[in-house]
């Protein structure tokens, strides 16, 4: 509609604007003839603004951020310039310039007034005194060079300032090229390269001997002089471990190809660092390339180094290398540090000893890393951002760039997210020693699908996904079967949240099977949770929902293997709560024995309709072990020895097929320990050995894979107190005594380092097996404080769930224990009468309490077989005592 | 940083006097190193800071995405004044004479003038007449946000919003920007 020729509104002009933008050439003219009419003034303003904003599309200083235009403004006004050729700088002439770093401009220069002409370096911060950061740096790079003095490291001569009050170091000159350009210029043979390397560690080592980190070492801090000596350089960012504020690289300006895992994720910076740098620059010098290389720019590159697999020596020069040589270089390069060479010298010492022809220390690994299946260019944004803490200076694409990948539409985003959570993840989850890493990406992915979630309220197959993305956290989180950490009851919130969309999800939909069963698995794993943290007679009730929808699904797909294995798992869960003692139940061990038997039938079925299934065999061996368990607790011996027999010889099998699988070594060194222990009670002694030192090796090797793995020591701990068993069968006291103890150690620290977490069943049984040691051995008071531990442990456990039978099964054995070793002790002639009254009624006392305990069990009908026999003893031993008393009174 | 956070979205507004002068140093503090650096290496590109601010918090995955938005309004409006003050003492040291920026990357138009103070000023003329739009500048020029976060922001700071509209808003925005400052 023509408007009247007056002065347009704001908000027309706009709006005409808005329409005029969205068409071009013939169309545009047209609806501005439309719009405005006769109005000049209307469509001189819209024509004038579309053509500025013609020209802002192709404008690069209209679409970046105002502080490149700020910063490119500060730079060609030449603010924070300094001298320039021909300056003198105090008592230096500048002759040339030689380089610029992360924090200052680097001259060539000589003394005005030496006769000698001896050329220096002069370092000069830029900036000028206007950047707190640059200068505070540039001060500990002086005070640091001043206090090495090495030959192969440049050596701090002189500083100073300039009259403006400009900071200076002057530094020795180093007259010679770059590393990398040395050897690539030369192509020395193998022996002078290391002869090379090795000095550089030299220099290296002698810093850290002075408690300092350099954190940059690459080709460009590495100069060689004609002479064919190496020379570390720049000490830029080199840091005093002085135990101040922990090295982060928020403060480190670094390049990504040499900076180690742990700069990248931004861990704690130490010397291990440094030796990490130094295996990258080794692979270089003998190879002419790096160790990671990556296509998908600085954070791909980032994400390579975090997680990936470095490139062996023979694949980065297509030739072939001694196959310890490759290990030596591994070894440096492994991402956590504590497993690289504990020092740059014993890095040093293994090459000497390589070269020598002596055997070296590094061992390979062992393990088959599928590197190429979590290899995938896309997952950089999204793996950028979950690496939280990174910094890259130099070279780095811009944040800004990388938030316009985020920027795509809201399906890209989420199919990125998700895709990349499960693959990732799945792949990730069979390799030791990367927990940590897997917990910040899991992490962030969902936090991705959190907010979409926010977005997109209501969408099926979010939430589906969203369910599972919860899963996969919890079950880093706490689950037992997978390596992960002990924080159970986070892990139990995470499954609940899961649980609670699917509930939703089902009621909208309760004809989606697929649905269903994924509910079904939700309320198993929560109820596996709550009977983890303690919580039995709830987590019963979850489970039985969960077999009950599985039921229902097995009905309606009986020829669907995934729902008979689903039903097969509720069923387990289930009976686990109800009997399995080596977890809190509830102490109904037929009931539990009924669905174990279930549970492995249809188990044993899946796995021979399809032999080659690794997924079958395994729940098939679980089936057994937990069958074998049940068996044992109502005291069936043979049955239980068979089962676990069968569960052993399962996952040994297993492992044969997949040797580098933290998971199966872990299970098979279960497996093997549980049979240990069961063959030790039937008195099959050899075997029993055999059996027990095949899992403590696995229990060995695993632990070793994934410090941080707090199940892993759990179950080390574990394997040595079955290992204590063992040796107290075949009479070796001392050998079982130790074993024992060592056990309680891993497992008290642990305690002491996570004090919220449940007591470990682990230790109880350590301390029940050492107090009959002791007893055996005659070590009462060891005896007595043993027990007494036990006892506080039990009190906690049941102070959480009253109904936990085995913790009040446990203390009614350790109350015998006490009372058997003061009886001991007032059974000893040469002590006083007194004394020995006291310790006869002491002993009386606490069988009392012991029967008690025990008898209550019997009237609730949770005594089991072994148990029994405990009861049984009672009656006598407390009259035992009574008869002692009575003859000590007498006499 | 992160505590004042939290406890500004707890409620506590002492909190956000504690969160506003520590944001307002560190950004401070990275411009200064930024600037610094790209006076020597020109073609090195300068990151957003305020992403590069939010990195550097501790716990930087413990916070929630409400709190996230929060920050990154209050240091993107701190931006604004940051890059101003900055360019004001760089003119009084040259007498304000707009500068041509030339781009280094081979091929580009010739000098398009961007100087931080006119645009500042031609701003705070549009906040006049088109409020909206003159927040959308302030968010992603001077804040150097995403389209998607300066819809987060405006959401949470009680404006409608969508990324079609934001990005319709800054086109015209800068259009008018440009129209305005040359005008002069």
């Amino acid at each position: 509609m023509p408007l009247k020729p007056t002065e347009p509104l704001a908000a027309d002009i706009e709006e005409l604007f808005q329409l005029a933008w969205e068409v071009s050439g013939e169309a545009r003219a047209r609806l501005l003839a439309l719009r405005c009419g006769e109005n000049v003034i209307f469509r001189r303003a819209v024509e004038e603004l579309l053509a500025a904003a013609e020209e802002i599309e192709h404008s690069e200083a209209w679409n970046q951020p105002a502080i490149v235009a700020e910063a490119a403004s500060t730079a060609r006004q030449g603010i924070g310039m300094h001298p320039g050729v021909g300056a003198t700088l105090d008592r230096y002439k500048l002759l040339e310039r030689l380089g610029s770093g992360g924090m200052g401009v680097v001259w060539k220069a000589t003394r005005a007034d030496d006769a000698y002409s001896k050329l220096v370096a002069i370092k000069v911060i830029h900036g000028g005194l206007s950047d707190p950061t640059s200068l505070r740096r540039f001060m500990q790079e002086r005070q640091i060079l001043a206090g090495l003095e090495h030959p192969h490291i440049a050596r701090l001569l002189d500083g100073g300032s300039t009259a403006d009050g400009l900071p200076f170091l002057v530094m020795e000159y180093v007259d010679g090229v770059r590393i990398d350009e040395y050897l690539k210029g030369r192509t020395p043979d193998l022996a002078r390269v290391l002869d090379l390397f090795r000095r550089i560690c030299g220099a290296v080592s002698y810093a850290h001997r002075n408690l300092v980190v350099h954190r940059d070492l690459k080709p460009g801090n590495i100069l060689v002089t004609a002479d064919g000596e190496p020379k570390l350089l720049d000490f830029g960012i080199a840091k005093l471990l002085d135990g101040s504020e922990g090295t982060r690289t928020g403060d480190a300006a670094m390049t990504a190809e040499y900076a180690s895992p742990e700069q990248i994720c931004g861990g704690q910076i130490t010397t291990a660092s440094d030796t990490y740098s130094l295996g990258v620059l080794l692979h270089e010098m003998l190879t002419g390339r790096r160790p990671y290389r990556s296509e998908a720019g600085p954070l791909g590159l980032a994400q390579a180094i975090a997680v990936e697999v470095p490139q062996t020596l023979g694949r980065s020069a297509a030739r072939y290398f001694d196959a310890e040589l490759e290990t030596i270089v591994q070894k440096a390069l492994r991402k956590e540090p504590e497993r690289r060479y504990g020092s740059v010298d014993e890095f040093s010492e293994d090459l000497r000893r390589y070269q020598g022809g002596y055997p070296v220390t590094a061992r390979p690994d062992t393990r088959r890393y599928r590197a190429r299946k979590f290899v995938r260019r896309h997952r950089g944004a999204v793996v950028a951002t979950a690496l939280a803490g990174v910094s890259l200076v130099a070279g780095s694409a811009a944040i800004w760039r990388q938030e316009r990948i985020a920027e795509r539409r809201f399906d890209d985003v989420r199919k990125l997210a998700n895709s990349y959570l499960f693959e990732f993840h799945d792949a990730i989850k069979d390799l030791p020693g990367t927990t940590r890493a897997r917990q910040l990406v899991v992490k962030r992915a969902v936090e991705f699908l959190d907010k979409l979630a926010a977005e997109r309220a209501g969408n099926v197959d979010l939430g589906r996904e969203l369910a599972t993305g919860y899963d996969k956290i919890a079950e880093i989180q706490g689950s037992e079967n997978a390596a992960s950490l002990g924080d159970q009851r986070g892990a139990l919130s995470y499954y609940q949240r899961a649980l609670a969309i699917r509930q939703a999800l089902h009621a909208v939909s309760p004809g989606n099977l697929e649905l269903a069963q994924e509910l079904s698995f939700s309320y198993s794993e929560v109820g596996w949770q709550l009977a983890y943290t303690g919580q039995l007679a709830a987590a019963g009730k979850d489970l039985r929902e969960a077999v009950a929808i599985s039921e229902g699904l097995v009905k309606a797909r009986p020829a669907d293997p995934r729902m008979r294995e689903a039903l097969a798992n509720s069923y387990s869960t289930l009976a686990d709560i109800l009997g399995n003692s080596s977890n809190q139940n509830l102490g109904d061990f037929q009931g539990a024995l009924a669905l174990y038997r279930k549970s492995f039938a249809i188990r044993q079925k899946l796995s021979a309709e399809d032999p080659g299934s690794r997924e079958k065999l395994a729940l098939l061996s679980v089936s057994n072990s937990r069958l074998s368990q049940l068996l044992q607790t109502i005291d069936d011996k043979p049955g239980a020895v068979a089962a676990s027999r069968r569960s052993a010889d399962i996952q040994d099998e297993l492992l044969r097929r997949e040797e580098g699988n933290a998971e199966l070594q872990r299970g098979a060194a279960v497996a093997n320990r549980n049979l240990a222990l069961l063959l030790l009670k039937t008195e099959a002694l050899p075997e029993a050995r055999e059996r027990g030192d095949r899992a403590m090796g696995l229990f060995e090797r695993v632990s070793g894979d994934d410090p941080g793995n707090i199940q892993a020591r759990v179950q080390v701990a574990d394997g040595y107190n079955a290992q204590g068993s063992i040796r107290a069968a075949l009479d070796d006291n001392l050998g079982a005594g130790n074993f024992y103890r060592a056990a309680i150690g891993i497992l008290e620290a642990l305690a002491a380092a996570h004090p919220a977490d449940p007591p470990r069943p682990g230790l109880r049984t350590a301390y029940n097996w050492l107090a009959e040691l002791h007893l055996k051995t005659g070590d009462t008071a060891g005896a007595i404080h043993a027990a007494q531990r036990e006892l506080a442990i039990d009190a906690v456990l049941l102070q959480a769930d009253e109904k936990n039978a085995g913790a009040e099964r446990n203390q009614g054995v350790a109350l015998r224990q006490i009372g058997q070793a003061h009886e001991a002790n007032g059974m000893v002639l040469s002590t006083a009468r007194e004394r020995r009254i006291g310790e006869l009624r002491d002993a009386r006392g606490w069988y009392e309490k012991s029967l008690a305990v025990l008898q209550k069990q019997k009237n609730k009908g949770t005594l089991i077989p072994l148990a029994a026999s405990e009861l049984e003893k009672l009656p006598g031993a407390i009259r035992r005592c009574g008869d002692a008393l009575a003859v000590l009174a007498g006499a | 940083m992160t505590k004042y956070l939290r406890a500004w979205r707890g409620g506590d507004e002492g909190a956000l006097e504690q969160l506003t002068t520590q944001v307002y140093s560190e950004l401070r503090r990275l411009a200064a190193s930024v600037m610094a650096k790209h006076s020597v290496n020109p073609t090195l590109q300068p990151t957003s800071l305020v992403h590069e601010l939010y990195l550097q918090l501790p716990d930087v995955q413990e916070i929630d995405w409400q709190s996230r938005t929060h920050f990154l309004n209050v240091a993107a409006k701190m931006m604004r004044n940051i890059l101003v003050d900055h360019a004001r003492k760089r003119s009084a040291l040259k007498r304000g004479v707009v500068v041509a920026l030339e781009t280094d990357v081979g091929g580009s138009d010739r000098a398009l003038e961007v100087d931080v103070l006119l645009v500042d000023q031609a701003l705070d003329q549009l906040a006049l007449i088109h409020p909206r739009h003159a927040r959308v500048v302030e968010l992603r020029f001077f804040g150097g946000l995403t389209v998607q976060e300066t819809v987060d922001v405006l959401k949470v700071t009680g404006v409608e919003s969508s990324v079609r509209t934001v990005e319709r808003d800054w086109t015209f925005a800068r259009a008018w920007l440009k129209n305005a400052i040359e005008a002069n």
